[in-house]
């Protein structure tokens, strides 16, 4: 078996005492960094890549990798502890995480995130040793219009994502594909709503834009009840019940499937697989009403989804040498450093490198499981900090991670402006996760609509004659009709009731 | 050779002056900020932090990266011409912000040449037109593409990594100069529009060397011509665009230089302009750099305000030929 003796190679490699050493470090650090919010693995990959030109390019891939797949664990701690989601993949994480962690469940939310993402780093890591080939090509079918349909998919999945009333989810939509309006338009150059101020001309922050949304609409809420209550309850067990274990299993494996499909997809497909995987598991949910609740199905599924996604992101990097973000275009630009190449010849060229990355994944996974299992203990202990000495922190952590991104003063006022949004919305009854779907895919969706029309010369037929896009836009409209008929006839019902 | 030559200069001028610095002045005593005015992952984020380590060793402080992106440059740009002259602020520059941006947008709230003191160019990111073995199995240099282009007007289209980045002017001057009739299709960034390449969404693409480099490596993309006007160590064997696809004078690259706010004490500029240059000019960070694909420059502070001022008149022709325009 070629592929047993390659996997013997990489695992080699992988346990020499020192890059189990900066395995280690790395996914420590990782962690660290996810838990912070705004300080992304990006900025702490770029800081650290001056000093790892004096270690072997493995040993300081090995590192680098670490840190980015150790962040996407550490992502979901403040997400479930205080409805802070540092980055794209962590909003959904927010929505039943947070809600287990207020019904007492919150040491129960980060094992099953922990234990799920494990899961899907696992088996991602297996897809990158031996599917790496045809998962690449994958991604290099996808042209403009077909990017335009999976972004047509993914705005009718955001209605999905509501709990509520559809139309106020609509409504939602659409004020987040306003607000990604904002900023220089890609093709004539245009400033879109920027009022003359510079710092809007690429737009309005992601980060800005969540955390204001969640973080600090949140401690308005909770400032706004007299009795000033803990964060959250702690009750019973700080390990998953059996029942949450049962609930957990099947969503995990379907966000993980999810998750390494769009994780190969450069660009939007990556930002997609979290919130596809939630809306997935409300979809095939018996009981959908529990979602936004505390449904335990709600942190497995996209936690394991965006873990996976960040493991066969690394295929189109390592075998076309195509970064498919800002993150692997820096770990191109450190391989190049390196002296190593990366592309289709990397296996034979390098296959200690390769393989040893490959293992270390799958040590790295573990050691991320070891290190994040018995620190629930001590993070659910942080809720029983009084909740007016964790709200300033609370805030002050935005303040942070938001001046942290560009150094700009103007974006944590931008955050604190969203923040009072934020808080009105909540007291309105508008839930603010289809808005910052509609705000992540809207220039996607507009940017390659255009793309698409202008490669054809205008002929939008292109959407129905290329396959992939006709099937996504097929699937888009199946499922609209679905989220739809039942409440046409309600409201039909409603109407002649009055 | 000539680059030899300006380094012992330099290097004979900062020893001249090193004395009278060290007795009027404490400088530096404390932490040295370079702004970078492109996001974290940009190649000059890549390149100001592998200057940030030597150079803080070299001056016995810290040296921080502040990346304060936006508007093409001009946020960080504008951050650091209003900033105190004290050698604790710098910036990390380039041709975009120092030169193209000047007649891309208009008119920017502060002069590139008044508001800053010039310390040393760093190196030229030149443009590599790659096109896609697969996508194009009959193109083994420009003049092949150059004929298909030509046979088939409006067929093909070059990818850009936005309205009026290097990658799209030095397209769009290629293909006014030569005349063919290629289309532009921007992206956002390198990975959409290295993935626009290897779907076949677009044929042709002049990428800067940084992050294609390992693909050309490795066969993905085949380097048909370079936009400098001598071949390029990393690739020495793809010739320019004037032998490759005979268009007389042409270039098209983007310099990074190292810059503070203007009226810089005079002792501060030479020291820092006599350590970056001997950063730069060793050869294990020379060879750094070409890996990547930048070639390795460093200068005097006059020759380089004297490049950027040259290059403002020629990126204006360049702009205004091509049509592009920022508001």
């Amino acid at each position: 078996m070629d592929l047993l003796s390659d996997i013997a190679l990489g695992f080699g490699v992988a346990f020499s005492p020192v890059n189990l050493l900066f395995c280690f470090v790395g996914a420590l650090l990782g962690t660290l960094i996810g838990v912070l919010p705004g300080i992304g693995p990006l900025g702490a990959i770029a800081m650290l890549l001056p000093i790892t030109f004096q270690f072997e390019p493995v040993t300081a891939l090995i590192m680098l990798a670490g840190i980015y797949y150790g962040a996407q664990y550490g992502g979901s701690t403040t997400s479930i502890l205080v409805n802070l989601p540092g980055e794209t993949s962590s909003v959904v994480t927010c929505l039943d995480g947070h809600q287990m962690a207020r019904n007492g469940r919150g040491g129960a939310a980060l094992a099953i995130a922990a234990l799920g993402s494990f899961f899907a780093g696992s088996v991602a890591t297996l897809l990158v040793a031996v599917a790496s080939p045809p998962l690449a090509r994958l991604g290099t079918l996808f042209q403009a219009p077909d990017y335009f349909s999976l972004m047509v998919l993914g705005l009718v999945g955001a209605v999905v994502l509501a709990h509520g009333s559809i139309a106020k989810a609509i409504g939602m939509i659409l004020l987040g594909l306003l607000l990604g309006l904002v900023g220089t338009d890609l093709n004539t150059g245009r400033q879109r709503y920027t009022f003359g101020i510079p710092e809007l001309s690429d737009g309005i922050g992601f980060v800005t834009l969540a955390m204001g949304l969640f973080g600090v609409a949140q401690v308005l809420v909770n400032l706004e009840q007299h009795a000033m209550p803990r964060a959250t309850a702690i009750v019973g067990s700080l390990w998953p019940s059996r029942d949450e274990l049962r609930r957990s299993v099947p969503a995990t494996m379907r966000g993980t499937t999810i998750g390494s499909l769009l994780g190969v997809l450069p660009g939007g497909g990556a930002i997609l697989a979290s919130f596809a995987a939630y809306a997935l598991e409300k979809k095939v949910s018996r009981d959908p009403a529990r979602f936004g609740r505390g449904a335990v199905e709600g942190v497995a599924a996209p936690e394991s989804a965006n873990n996976a996604g960040a493991q066969t992101s690394f295929i189109p990097m390592l075998t076309l040498g195509i970064p498919s973000n800002a993150l692997m275009a820096l770990l191109v630009g450190a391989m190049s450093i390196f002296g190593v190449v990366p592309g289709p010849r990397i296996v034979e060229e390098q296959p200690q490198l390769f393989w040893g990355l490959v293992a270390s994944m799958w040590i790295g996974n573990a050691m991320l499981l070891v290190i994040n299992l018995p620190l629930i203990g001590l993070w659910v202990q942080l809720l029983r900090i009084p909740y007016r000495l964790l709200y300033p922190l609370i805030l002050l952590l935005c303040c942070i991670g938001v001046y942290a991104l560009n150094g700009s003063a103007l974006e944590v006022g931008l955050m604190i402006g969203f923040g009072l949004l934020g808080y009105a919305l909540l007291k309105l009854g508008f839930e603010p996760a289809p808005m910052l779907l509609g705000f992540v895919l809207g220039p996607l969706m507009e940017e390659n609509l255009r793309r698409a029309l202008a490669v054809s010369r205008g002929d939008a037929s292109v959407f129905f004659t290329r396959p992939i896009s006709a099937t996504l836009l097929a699937i888009s409209l199946l499922l609209l009709l679905a989220v739809l008929m039942p409440k046409v006839g309600r409201i039909r019902g409603d109407a002649f009731r009055e | 050779m000539r680059k030899t030559a300006s380094m012992i200069l330099a290097a004979a001028a900062g020893l001249l002056l090193a004395g009278t610095a060290a007795a009027q002045d404490a400088w530096p005593s404390r932490t040295i900020t370079i702004v970078g005015g492109f996001p974290t992952g940009a190649g000059t984020d890549i390149y100001s932090r592998m200057l940030a380590e030597p150079l803080g060793k070299a001056l016995g402080v810290s040296v921080i990266i502040d990346n304060k992106s936006g508007a093409g440059g001009n946020v960080g740009s504008e951050f650091v011409a209003r900033a105190r002259p004290d050698g604790y602020t710098l910036y990390f520059g380039t041709a975009g912000t120092h030169a193209i941006n000047v007649s891309l947008y208009g008119k920017l709230p502060f002069d590139v040449i008044r508001d800053f003191t010039h310390v040393s160019i760093l190196g030229d990111v030149p443009n590599i037109m790659i096109v896609n073995p697969k996508v194009m199995p009959d193109v083994n240099s420009c003049a092949d593409m150059m004929k298909l282009a030509r046979e088939k007007p409006g067929q093909f289209r070059f990818a850009s990594t936005g309205n009026g980045a290097s990658t799209h002017l030095a397209g769009a001057a290629f293909t006014k100069m030569s005349g063919v009739d290629i289309e532009h299709i921007p992206y956002r960034g390198t990975p959409p529009a290295m993935n626009a390449m290897m779907s076949g969404e677009t044929q042709v693409m002049w990428h800067q060397s940084l992050t294609v480099m390992g693909p050309i490596r490795q066969g993905v993309f085949k380097p048909l011509s370079v936009t400098t006007r001598e071949p390029i160590a990393a690739l020495p064997d793809v010739p320019t665009v004037e032998k490759a696809c005979g268009i007389a004078g042409f270039e098209s690259t983007t310099w990074y230089g190292l810059l503070a706010p203007a009226n810089l004490p005079d002792p501060i500029l030479r020291r820092l302009n006599r350590e970056v240059v001997a950063i730069v000019s060793a050869p294990e960070f020379q060879k750094r750099l070409n890996d990547l694909g930048i070639t390795p420059m460093w200068s005097t502070p006059e020759e380089f305000r004297r490049r950027n001022e040259a290059d403002i008149e020629a990126w204006r022709k360049v702009v205004a030929d091509v049509g592009a325009k920022l508001d």
